[in-house]
């Protein structure tokens, strides 16, 4: 879709003519996506259609073969302005080599902006510990705590930054209903301030209410998106295999989405 | 006599306190990092900045400091370039920076052999009062960088993606750690010698896993476990009269065994 040029620097994201290979395979085709302020949008699809990979290609992380990405009208790889932005990974890369406490983890996602945590700083990740349900467990190291706590813990470090744009790479893996019921009301508070949430998940379930816009990847010969719309995607995509990245040995429970 | 009594003893506290503290510190990055053994390249790569040295008779902790950094840097580069070949690379850029310099100082005399010996396993009677004025400089220098930059040098060792999000130079600071290393190598190579000055960033940290539950707490006790292993391996090595580099790490080894020791009686208990 065309963009009017003042919009644009408003846009949290724009991703035009955008194809990503790996290793000469390709994993995202033709991908043209724009996020305007204030939209919830949930990126869906099966294992491998490359919905993680286009979060990463958003944030710039992940470095395209063609195409654009724009954040906030700013080429990707020149945006500074991250205090707008927050992301949750779906895992951490080294919370196990050194014991990190779970305060630790959250006050990472303040990292970029202070040298020194100041007592508002501190009141804020006990308050954010407080929201995610871990207030308790905030002494413990984050390596001890369940699959579906530390999903917890990760979101409470994004949203502990409370930025405009709330990036969640499946948030809801490992989380038993009732922590699910919670992220959904925690998002549905963000939205209604008026944020921007992009949410890459397996099924909407809980989250569906919530969700302004769906995006069906799919990997095939064509553009990867396959459905763009207004939720829920249509019926047809299911994934036979059900999903797990890695639930981690000790899940809050059984992935217990309905179906 | 006290050991103290000896001027060159209290040179070589001093520096071993100054590294038995900073070692750790930046070991604790290395270790979650999962490059314990990056601080052994790195000791790997300055002697051939020691070799250097005696070739063109410049100060040798200057010259290991400049060949050390300009190591680290290289393998920085190299692990942001391609990951595939790192592991090999490093390697190469390792076992190239011995071969230098024991090369090297051999050339430069050849009665150098029990002079290299000092840099590799540490020696009591070789701090100068130009090395402290040195080492007190640099050791100011990291502690004022890790105080700046402790906390995102935090977030990048716990996830480099993360870090990036939050507006953080990734690859500026991951070549901070290992350009830290790389000074902590010097700054640990007269006392506990290039060989084993690794041992020193990372043996305190393992013993300081076993029981703390934070990042914070295991860098506090692992400055403490760095402190004692540099004051009793310095004493030990003064009476024995043996290079002081093995008694400093295997008095750092005995703190590990009895911190896994204690954490599992403790976590037995509870």
């Amino acid at each position: 879709m065309p963009v009017a040029a003042e919009n644009s620097t408003r846009d949290p994201f724009l991703v035009s003519a955008t194809t990503v290979e790996l290793g000469g395979d390709p994993v995202l085709a033709d991908v043209e996506l724009r996020v305007p302020p204030g939209q919830c949008l949930a990126l869906l699809g099966a294992n491998g259609s490359g919905k993680s990979t286009l979060l990463r290609v958003m944030l710039g992380l992940q470095p395209v073969t063609t195409g654009s990405v724009r954040i906030f009208g700013t080429a990707a790889a020149k945006y500074r302005d991250w205090q707008r932005i927050s992301y949750v990974p779906q895992h951490l890369l080294a919370s196990s080599a050194v014991p990190v406490s779970v305060t630790e983890v959250v006050s990472a996602g303040l990292a970029g902006q202070r040298l020194r945590l100041s007592r508002a700083d501190r009141d804020a990740i006990a308050n954010t510990l407080a929201v995610v349900g871990l207030r308790d467990r905030r002494k413990d190291s984050f390596h001890d705590l369940s699959g579906g706590q530390q999903r917890r813990a990760m979101i409470a470090a994004a949203l502990v930054k409370d930025a405009e744009v709330l990036l969640l790479d499946e948030p809801t893996a490992g989380l038993d209903k009732e922590n699910i019921s919670r992220l959904a009301s925690i998002l549905a508070d963000y939205k209604k301030r008026n944020r921007t949430i992009v949410v890459v998940t397996h099924e909407l379930g809980a989250l569906e209410s919530l969700v302004d816009r769906c995006i069906v990847l799919e990997h095939s010969d064509g553009p990867s998106i396959r459905y763009d719309g207004p939720a829920p995607a249509p019926g047809t995509f299911h994934d036979p295999h059900g999903h797990h990245d890695e639930p981690g040995p000790d899940s809050d429970e059984l992935w217990g989405l309905p179906r | 006599m006290s050991p103290l009594d000896y001027d060159f003893m209290q040179r070589a506290l001093l520096a071993a306190i100054i590294v038995g503290a900073l070692a750790p510190m930046i070991g604790v990055f290395l270790v979650q990092r999962r490059l314990a053994l990056l601080g052994d390249g790195m000791g790997h790569v300055a002697l051939t900045g020691v070799g250097l040295a005696f070739l063109l008779g410049t100060q040798p902790i200057a010259t290991a400091l400049i060949v050390a950094i300009a190591g680290a840097a290289f393998v920085e580069i190299i692990r942001a370039k391609s990951r595939a070949v790192g592991d090999v690379a490093l390697a190469l850029v390792f076992y190239g920076g011995i071969a230098g310099g024991v090369l090297l100082a051999s050339l430069a005399s050849g009665s150098s052999s029990t002079a290299l010996n000092q840099y590799l396993f540490g020696s009591l009677a070789t701090v100068t009062a130009g090395d402290v004025v040195a080492l007190v400089t640099v050791a100011v220098v990291v502690g004022v960088l890790l105080v700046l930059l402790g906390r995102k040098m935090f977030a990048v060792s716990l996830d480099p993606d993360l870090a990036q999000v939050q507006g953080i130079r990734v690859q500026w600071i991951s070549l901070l750690i290992s350009v830290l290393a790389s000074v902590v190598v010097v700054i640990g190579m007269r006392t506990v010698g290039l060989l084993l000055v690794a041992a020193i960033m990372v043996v305190p940290v393992a013993a300081a896993q076993q029981v703390s539950r934070s990042f914070a707490s295991t860098a506090a006790v692992a400055v403490a476990v760095g402190l004692v292993s540099a004051i009793v391996g310095l004493l030990q090595a003064f009476y024995l009269n043996v290079p002081s580099g093995p008694t400093i790490v295997i008095t750092a080894l005995a703190a590990y065994v009895l911190a896994a020791i204690g954490s599992r009686v403790i976590g037995a208990r509870t």
